[in-house]
């Protein structure tokens, strides 16, 4: 599924509430994501797109950010692209604490098992891929072993 | 030791984000510029909590300490306080479930 909104700050609460529809996908599945475990991902994908806007964007614009979710059995990718500034890449790591700034990176970090950054012509994609214990296989999907699995990508960062 | 006088809670609701933070960095600010000895914030009608909101209530943390104040939190709730913990900032806040287990902290600490 896709869904695609101006980059603006009052919009991103649209892309964090497609995310946390996660929760009723994958109900009654086995292994399913629990409430905090999609809340989480909410979090991730809505630091990701305020980077967006904050930094791609160098504010907003009206140009868009658009979020597609690819949930499979145990595992959700989420791919959030842009036609901002190229992002000129930063170190994952922890702020020291009572530093103000650098949570959204460690949120992300924290959230994702595979995070990956890529310029593709005049667009940036993010590509995070949370896995989930489990065998969760959403109604009417396919497994992820059964051929329809969602693109493989190069991990350029993995935790 | 008794709080003198009785701080009033910034009581928030809705969103702390990168657009509502800044409001609130600048209102601790204010406080403990006016002398506040503790800073109180009330989350319970806060539904979300971002990176920026998280950062504003480290640098007023970080300010209330620069003034030799305190700032404690509560009423937070079980989605909002999700980022503390994937940041695992939780251990740098004096966290309180009701406004009066906070004012008891602050006490407790002063």
């Amino acid at each position: 599924m896709t869904l695609e909104v101006p980059a603006r700050m009052p919009y991103l609460g649209l892309l964090r509430a497609a995310v946390a529809g996660l929760e009723a996908f994958y109900a009654g599945a086995p292994g399913a994501p629990g409430t905090r475990q999609v809340y989480a991902w909410s979090l991730g994908v809505y630091e990701a797109a305020t980077n967006i806007v904050r930094h791609a964007y160098a504010g907003g614009s009206d140009e868009g950010v658009r979020l597609t979710i690819a949930p499979t059995s145990g595992r959700v990718v989420f791919t959030l692209s842009d036609r901002g500034l190229a992002n000129p890449g930063r170190p994952l790591q922890a702020p020291p604490p009572l530093q103000e700034g650098g949570h959204g990176l460690l949120i992300m970090e924290r959230v994702f098992d595979v995070i990956d950054y890529r310029r593709e012509g005049d667009e940036n994609v993010l590509r995070l891929e949370a896995r989930f214990t489990g065998e969760a296989r959403p109604p009417g999907e396919p497994d992820a072993g059964d051929g329809e699995e969602a693109p493989t990508w190069p991990k350029t960062t993995t935790r | 030791m008794p709080l003198d006088p009785v701080p009033e809670p910034i009581r928030l609701s809705g969103e702390l984000n990168a657009v509502t933070s800044p409001a609130l960095r600048e209102r601790i600010l204010t406080m403990l510029e006016e002398g506040a000895h503790a800073v109180l914030v009330d989350l319970t009608a806060v539904t979300f909590i971002d990176s920026s909101g998280l950062g504003a209530l480290v640098g007023g943390l970080k300010s209330a300490k620069l003034h030799g104040s305190r700032l404690a939190l509560f009423g937070l709730q079980e989605q909002a306080r999700q980022v503390f913990q994937i940041t695992q900032a939780e251990s740098l806040f004096d966290i309180a479930a009701s406004e009066e287990a906070a004012l008891a902290l602050l006490q407790r600490a002063g």
